[in-house]
């Protein structure tokens, strides 16, 4: 399994299309999951630090598995199957019991973000679907030193349909 | 206290914005509540028996209280509207503890319809914000009329149509 962070969250220029980008910890390589508007605003405002004035719907998630005493362990996205990525939310019970429940990627990462708990991608996936960043494509270009970095992942992103 | 059935989920076709029309269970009241599309969508869907392919937020939110952690939803409340907002708490039993979480009603809802908990307003809530359909009440009371633009709008609304249930 491959841990990843959850490097931004994008949304297309018709503002239909949002996708999560999760970047390899270890290696410049990047994996975009499409998902829903509700769910990409939730991973953003909690990315952001940004309040909200009530508790969202994530945000209950996260006071349910806290109030019933289990603890997050960690998130993976395993599966992809007809365009559908799935995920894995893995909790430890109060009794130390270990559960791994279907979610789907998106609700996965946006509980994940809260509770501050690793995201992985198994290798499979991200050796299959991972964009990679090449030498070339982190070569400095004349831009600001704050671009520079994110000028490989730029180019990523505008080579996406969204 | 008051229990609540959901009556319909309305979308206005112009705005993202839907409103959930909750019905007294033993009255005639009626309490409309916006919600996000999200939620309204959560809500609209469960009622319409769609089931979607992969779980949604609410499903997650249903199947980790109930089938993972073995906690029971006993109720939901809409306990009260403060600055045009409506505040809600669910409440879990786990063992012998019961829990209270603050919520959105919509998400409260969406929930409780899922794992079949009641629903419920607080007197408070219901006096503040609920409304009689018009053909239950000749007279309208004046306490009506600091709600006149919601009942505006509400009176666009054909809340006599309960055929949506659950």
């Amino acid at each position: 399994m491959v841990e990843v962070r959850v490097e931004d969250v994008r949304v297309g220029q018709r503002g239909q299309a949002h996708a999560v980008i999760l970047k390899d910890l270890q290696r410049e390589r990047f994996l975009s999951i499409f998902i829903g508007p509700a769910e990409a605003d939730s991973i953003r405002i909690q990315l952001r630090g940004l309040q909200v004035p009530r508790p969202l719907t994530h945000d209950l998630i996260v006071g349910v598995i806290r109030s019933l005493g289990a603890t997050m362990r960690y998130v993976v996205v395993n599966d992809l199957r007809e365009d559908t990525f799935y995920a894995r939310i893995v909790l430890r019970t109060r009794d130390n019991r270990e559960l791994s429940i279907d979610s789907r990627p998106s609700d996965a990462i946006a509980v994940a973000v809260r509770m501050d708990c690793p995201i992985f991608v198994t290798d499979e996936i991200m050796d299959n679907y991972a964009h990679v960043v090449t030498e070339e494509e982190t070569q400095p270009s004349s831009e600001s030193d704050d671009d520079e970095d994110l000028g490989a992942f730029k180019d990523f992103l505008s080579s996406l349909d969204i | 206290m008051v229990e609540l059935a959901i009556s319909s989920v309305r979308m206005s076709l112009m705005n993202p914005i839907y409103v959930v029309i909750l019905r007294e269970v033993n009255g005639v009241r009626r309490l409309p509540i916006f919600v996000g599309r999200p939620e309204g969508d959560a809500i609209a869907s469960f009622l319409n028996d769609n089931t979607p392919p992969r779980p949604m937020t609410h499903d997650l939110l249903a199947d980790i209280i109930s089938h993972q952690l073995g906690a029971q939803l006993t109720q939901v409340v809409i306990t009260r509207l403060h600055k045009d907002h409506f505040y809600a708490t669910i409440h879990l039993r786990d063992g012998a503890r019961e829990i209270e979480l603050d919520a959105r009603p919509s998400d409260a809802i969406a929930v409780a319809l899922r794992l079949g908990s009641p629903i419920y307003a607080t007197d408070e809530v219901m006096e503040a914000a609920a409304v009689v359909p018009p053909h239950y009440s000749a007279e309208r009371e004046e306490s009506e009329e600091d709600l006149s633009v919601f009942d505006e709008f509400l009176s666009t609304l054909d809340l006599d149509d309960d055929e949506n249930q659950p």
